[in-house]
């Protein structure tokens, strides 16, 4: 991880050169050298922003499943289906609102709006198919109502818990 | 051809019975016809010709905009749309602001923008019309006081201070305005005074009593964080569709933050959004609004179009606190969980089963989406069954709403179409345009069908539509169509469609004598039961007549009309007549 910031410092700081500038004579070998380096900067990112975006998943999976299980227990259940189902919506979007907000800023600037081509990918662990599925987990867990019994809410997060399951796994 | 129809108003005061009966008017409507250009399809003879050849309700819709007298263009913007600033468009409203019992109209303007070099040409006004009967309208914009030239987006309309007037609030890219009805054809205008200019981008915008105090709150929409040095500056970088060199965004552009003001009840409100549980921190890119009962629990709900994120479902908790339940609701996103560009909303018991569906307008490339409403703020997505990816796929939808324009008692649905990108006009192999047709469903037996193309020349003007008010202005039973357009003159679509159904129109007012908004009415007539609501703002930045209106088919009687509103009360009415605007005013 240190590396990685460490590199993030040298990125900046290379992208900070004013690019207009005239390049000074044997610059062109600092520069493919400087571009070495940002690539592994790239790519070291790239792979951290999977990791965090994965722990983002786990995170709110976690908080579906103790809700979930406070459900069981008979006390405030439609508080805390509806809590959880809140958290299965944010697994199925790889984040709460505070994560959509970000992500359409590091979208592609320019990128137009969403379209349904069946090829788009917009997330980094969870395809359109599984999105699919664990929004209907969510309305469904919703759903159950204040008279939901343990046993429904056993096999909703038993179910919740395999498609998360197989989300997070690499595609 | 000249038609009579006789409009009777009655006013019926609750509690006592029977009202004292306001004298009848008559409404004489000349022959209209429309002399703009027909596209795609052959000019239909003059109206008076064609109706002994048509089917009983067959639509047919005329633009009289010309004859009217509906003359001002409306900006956004330049030629070639540098900035996404300059493809939203600006909104209508149909409002009686002079309390004649005729709908007057109301224009939202913007800007128009020289391209080389980027500057500002012209900025535009809005307008009021003041409806003068007989189909024509006069521009009393000046002696009125409300011809405000920010850069426009949306509008919507109320009593916000309970003086009985209705209100008008104007969205802006800069502050936004309220303009404060008098009661003396003036307004004032007051947004500043009473805390909600709210600077940014503002486009769709709602009143409505959140908390049941009596008083109305306001939600407002926003789009994206700019700058007008950011508008001037801007260039198209984007590739569409691997051709043409389009507008940035909204991807990549930081989004704005919804606000929700309360109504302090003295004639000011205060910015509550995260007290009340609307924090916008998803930052969306929003357009559309529509507040509404969705789950028929007695409060007020609020739903969000957001451009090219899941859209926001904000439940009532019956004391003014709000959840945000889209995301489980499953009215946030398609049914196979993907965000839509999503610019106009409507919402109406389109099934009749007595609860509110929701048709939400896309982007191109995309389908108009329809949630079926199962109760309880939960919704299914039945956009495949009823075909609106063959209705509405290839258009890029705005303005959209629910209505009744054969009087059959089914709620038909207009769709307003129209591109973004004048670019596209340059690469035929997109098939795709700038300027496009509206879409018209008819709902028979509870299916859509497309009728667009039948539907008489008002309907085959291609433009690049935005906002759509619906309202009876003629008061002749038939609802009409006011539209907006990019750079173009308003639409003024009259109802010809020639249909033997009978209708009735109820206006139901607060205590105060102004709209009781989100008011509802549940009408019997025969075996058909019918449900409306009384609503601020909605569709795409505009705001449709406050009056309901409902088509009866063969009905010549309503049996049982029942009111519920706002403050909880309910009050039913009994064989009403048929073919009149009723009144009714909460004691």
């Amino acid at each position: 991880m240190k590396f990685v910031f460490a590199s993030l410092v040298l990125g900046s700081a290379l992208l900070l050169a004013d690019p207009a500038d005239k390049p000074a004579p044997g610059s062109l070998d600092a520069a493919v050298e400087s571009y070495e380096h940002l690539a592994i900067v790239l790519v070291e990112v790239r792979k951290t922003e999977d990791m965090v975006v994965k722990s983002i998943i786990a995170h709110h999976h976690q908080a579906a499943q103790e809700h979930l299980k406070a459900a069981r227990g008979g006390k405030d259940v439609l508080k805390h289906l509806e809590a959880a189902a809140t958290e299965v919506t944010n697994v199925a979007n790889e984040g709460d609102k505070r994560v959509l907000a970000i992500r359409q800023r590091l979208a592609k600037a320019g990128s137009t709006h969403l379209t349904d081509s069946e090829t788009k990918e917009d997330y980094l662990w969870i395809n359109s198919k599984e999105k699919k599925a664990v929004l209907a987990a969510a309305k469904s867990i919703a759903q159950l109502g204040e008279k939901a019994t343990p046993d429904q809410i056993a096999a909703a997060a038993k179910s919740l818990d395999a498609l998360y399951q197989k989300a997070v796994m690499p595609e | 051809m000249c038609r009579t129809w006789s409009v009777v108003v009655f006013v019926m005061l609750w509690g006592s019975g029977c009202g004292p009966v306001i004298p009848s008017s008559t409404v004489r409507l000349d022959e209209q016809s429309s002399s703009d250009a027909i596209n795609g399809v052959q000019k239909p003879s003059p109206i008076g010709s064609h109706l002994p050849s048509v089917k009983d309700g067959e639509a047919w819709f005329v633009n009289v905009a010309d004859k009217a007298g509906l003359s001002t263009v409306l900006h956004c913007g330049g030629t070639d749309k540098n900035h996404i600033l300059e493809s939203v468009g600006s909104g209508c409203a149909w409002i009686d602001f002079d309390e004649d019992g005729l709908l007057d109209l109301f224009l939202v303007n913007a800007w128009a923008l020289d391209d080389s070099p980027r500057r500002v040409r012209e900025k535009a006004r809005n307008v009021l019309y003041r409806n003068m009967g007989q189909g024509r309208f006069e521009d009393v914009t000046a002696q009125a006081g409300v011809g405000g030239d920010d850069w426009g987006c949306g509008v919507c309309a109320a009593d916000f201070d309970n003086d009985g007037h209705v209100d008008l609030y104007v969205t802006n890219f800069g502050s936004n305005r309220l303009y404060r009805n008098q009661g003396n054809g003036k307004f004032e205008e007051v947004a500043e005074r009473t805390g909600v200019a709210t600077p940014g981008w503002s486009t769709g915008a709602t009143f409505f009593d959140a908390d049941g105090d009596g008083w109305l709150d306001l939600y407002v929409v926003k789009y994206i964080e700019c700058t007008f040095d950011d508008v001037l500056r801007a260039e198209r970088t984007t590739v569409w569709q691997s051709t043409a060199k389009v507008m940035a965004g909204p991807f990549g552009l930081r989004g704005g933050k919804d606000r929700f003001f309360h109504n302090n009840r003295d004639g000011t409100f205060s910015d509550t959004t995260d007290q009340v549980g609307m924090t916008d921190t998803a930052e969306s890119y929003g357009l559309g609004i529509v507040a509404s009962d969705l789950d028929s629990d007695g409060d007020v709900d609020v739903y969000v179009a957001n451009d090219s994120n899941p859209n926001f479902l904000y439940r009532n908790d019956g004391h003014g606190m709000f959840t945000e339940i889209g995301g489980f609701s499953g009215s946030s996103v398609t049914a196979d969980g993907r965000p839509q560009g999503s610019m106009g909303v409507d919402a109406a018991d389109f099934d009749g089963d007595g609860l509110q569906e929701l048709i939400v307008a896309n982007f191109a490339q995309d389908f108009c989406t329809l949630y079926k409403n199962e109760g309880q703020l939960f919704f299914t997505d039945i956009s495949a069954a009823q075909h609106m990816k063959e209705f509405t796929y290839a258009q890029m939808s705005w303005g959209c709403a629910f209505f009744d324009y054969d009087l059959d008692t089914k709620l038909d649905l207009l769709i307003l179409n129209g591109h973004i990108y004048p670019q596209v006009e340059a690469y035929p192999a997109l098939h795709e345009t700038y300027k496009q047709l509206p879409t018209l469903l008819h709902n028979v037996g509870g299916r859509l069908h497309e009728v667009s193309r039948q539907a008489g020349p008002g309907l085959q003007l291609a433009e690049s539509m935005r906002g759509l008010a619906v309202g009876d202005y003629d008061n002749d039973g038939k609802p009409d169509l006011l539209i907006t357009a990019m750079d173009a003159r308003p639409l003024l679509l009259h109802n010809d469609t020639a249909t033997s159904g009978h209708w009735v129109k109820v206006r139901l007012l607060n205590r105060y004598g102004s709209p009781a908004i989100n008011a509802t009415a549940r009408l019997t007539s025969g075996s058909i039961t019918q449900w409306r609501e009384v609503r601020s703002g909605s569709t795409y930045c505009s705001q449709n007549s406050f009056d309901l209106h409902f088509g009866l088919g063969n009905a010549s009687e309503v049996q049982m009309l029942e009111i519920h509103w706002p403050s909880g009360r309910t009050s039913v009415q009994r064989a009403l007549a048929v073919d009149q605007t009723h009144v009714f005013r909460e004691p």
